[in-house]
């Protein structure tokens, strides 16, 4: 029941075509490239830098990636 | 694109979130519940309640595993059913068990996720002695919550819950153990008004999930295949909202996880993002088993022949769909390993991606709704960045024939 064939599939579900805006990337990490103070003090958004500082901080503490169960909030 | 086993992928993939049904029934009979209203019938056979001797043995047996592994910090969620039928004398001693056996080499961190209809002072009195960090469902304002939550003789659980609500809320000595309010997207709903019963109540951190279904029981108001995206057009309804408001006292947990990975940051859920995830099911007559929302892939899907009483923890690698589960996020079709979005959307959920005919090697079932809502997202972010700023990660919009203005 478990077929996974990773990349084996030829699937009948509508193939999506997406266009890229060439030149430019759709994510970054920003594990790689430090943000100077001054480059988040520019960023206007609490949300964005909120986000930015939170998980970060959890990144560090848990060391690596970590993706949680989703059917619990805490 | 090369083929990755589950064995390979899987195989890297340490287990740090044992998932206990501690109880195997729930006082609600939600109809969109994974666990008992989606064609899983096991339950019937499990016990209501672990007996104490399930719960002995697989706090020992995820003490040799930690222990042989090199794990540091465990994840322990109570979680059912209904949890809180268990009943407070089984809570203090599961944890009281939990931490005389487990520390000092291993700290067990305790959650627990609840439908807030029993959750009185008493039980907050006790989830705050023995530190378990817990949220509540709940699905917005009455009309909408009890439209799907309701109990076996058809009878809404708002006012319970909220009672519940209002009392966490007004309780300081659990402010730091109550993780929010998970609520299942209902299409009939206005976003705009559940997002004013949170700021209202005030709701600090709130996640909106996606019914669960696949393709050949594809979720409320969707049909496979269909580049239809109202799940799409509903979360951005509230994420304009969210994000113009510009407040993070609410947090929105789908949102920050999307904004994160865009930002390839490495935390987040199962439901997005790459990579794997550390998460096996503890069921009520102790078997080993893979997170509990394949159910909605069959009756008696998730059941395998591993069990605390006689199987160690890293058993389950034996177990074909637990090296699945455990390796969800890089167990892609052709497709989403083609496509560009799929480091956010990390393919979606697993059990949504389900087909009689191929497993799970398809797109998600929500696939055009994730691509819109993330590059949507994606978009916004972007535009919210300065423009230095952009030009320094060198960060842009996608251009998608599914993205279309809100």
């Amino acid at each position: 029941v478990a077929n996974v064939s990773n990349g084996d599939s030829d699937s009948n579900q509508e193939q999506q075509t997406v266009g890229w805006d060439s030149g430019t990337k759709f994510t970054v990490d920003l594990r790689e490239i430090e943000l100077t103070a001054e480059e988040r003090a520019d960023i206007s958004s609490a949300i964005i830098d909120v986000i930015l500082e939170r998980t970060r901080i959890e990144a560090e503490v848990i060391d690596g990636s970590w993706r949680k169960y989703s059917k619990y909030i805490s | 694109m090369d083929s990755i086993s589950p064995r390979d992928a899987s195989s890297f993939v340490p287990i740090q979130d044992f998932i206990f049904k501690v109880t195997s029934r729930c006082n609600l009979n939600c109809a969109y519940c994974y666990m008992y209203n989606k064609g899983d019938l096991s339950y019937l056979q499990q016990p209501k309640v672990m007996p104490v001797a399930v719960v002995d043995a697989a706090i020992e047996r995820i003490r040799a595993y930690s222990s042989a592994s090199g794990t540091r910090r465990v994840s322990i969620i109570l979680h059912g059913g209904e949890p809180l039928l268990a009943g407070q004398t089984f809570f203090r001693r599961f944890v009281e068990k939990a931490n005389s056996e487990l520390m000092p080499d291993v700290q067990p961190v305790f959650n627990m996720q609840t439908n807030g209809t029993l959750l009185d002072q008493s039980w907050l009195d006790l989830l705050r002695e023995l530190d378990i960090r817990f949220g509540i469902s709940l699905d917005g304002p009455e009309s909408i919550n009890d439209a799907n939550r309701v109990d076996h003789r058809g009878r809404g659980s708002y006012a319970r819950v909220r009672r519940a609500i209002d009392l966490v809320l007004a309780d300081s000595r659990v402010d730091d153990l109550f993780g929010g309010v998970l609520s299942v997207i209902n299409l009939d709903a206005d976003p705009l008004e559940i997002y004013d019963l949170y700021r209202c109540l005030g709701i600090r951190s709130a996640d909106f999930l996606l019914p669960d279904g696949n393709y050949y029981n594809p979720p409320a108001g969707l049909i496979a295949g269909s580049t239809d995206t109202p799940y799409a057009d509903w979360l951005i309804r509230l994420f304009i909202k969210w994000f113009s408001d510009d407040d993070p006292t609410l947090r929105i947990r789908i949102f920050e996880d999307i904004i994160g990975l865009i930002f390839g940051l490495p935390i987040g859920m199962d439901d997005l993002g790459g990579g794997g995830n550390g998460a096996i099911v503890i069921e009520s007559d102790g078997t080993i088993e893979p997170v509990d929302f394949l159910k909605v892939c069959g009756d008696r899907f998730t059941k395998t022949d591993l069990n605390v009483a006689d199987s160690d923890i890293a058993d389950a690698y034996q177990s074909e769909l637990i090296r699945i589960s455990l390796a969800d996020g890089s167990m892609l079709c052709k497709k989403c390993q083609q496509c560009p979005v799929k480091a956010v959307c990390g393919g979606g959920y697993l059990p949504h991606r389900y087909s009689v005919v191929n497993g799970f090697d398809n797109p998600s079932v929500y696939c055009h709704n994730l691509m819109r809502l993330i590059i949507y997202i994606q978009q916004k972010v972007v535009d919210a960045l300065p423009v230095t700023l952009r030009h320094k990660l060198n960060i842009g919009p996608l251009v998608s024939n599914v993205n279309r203005q809100a």
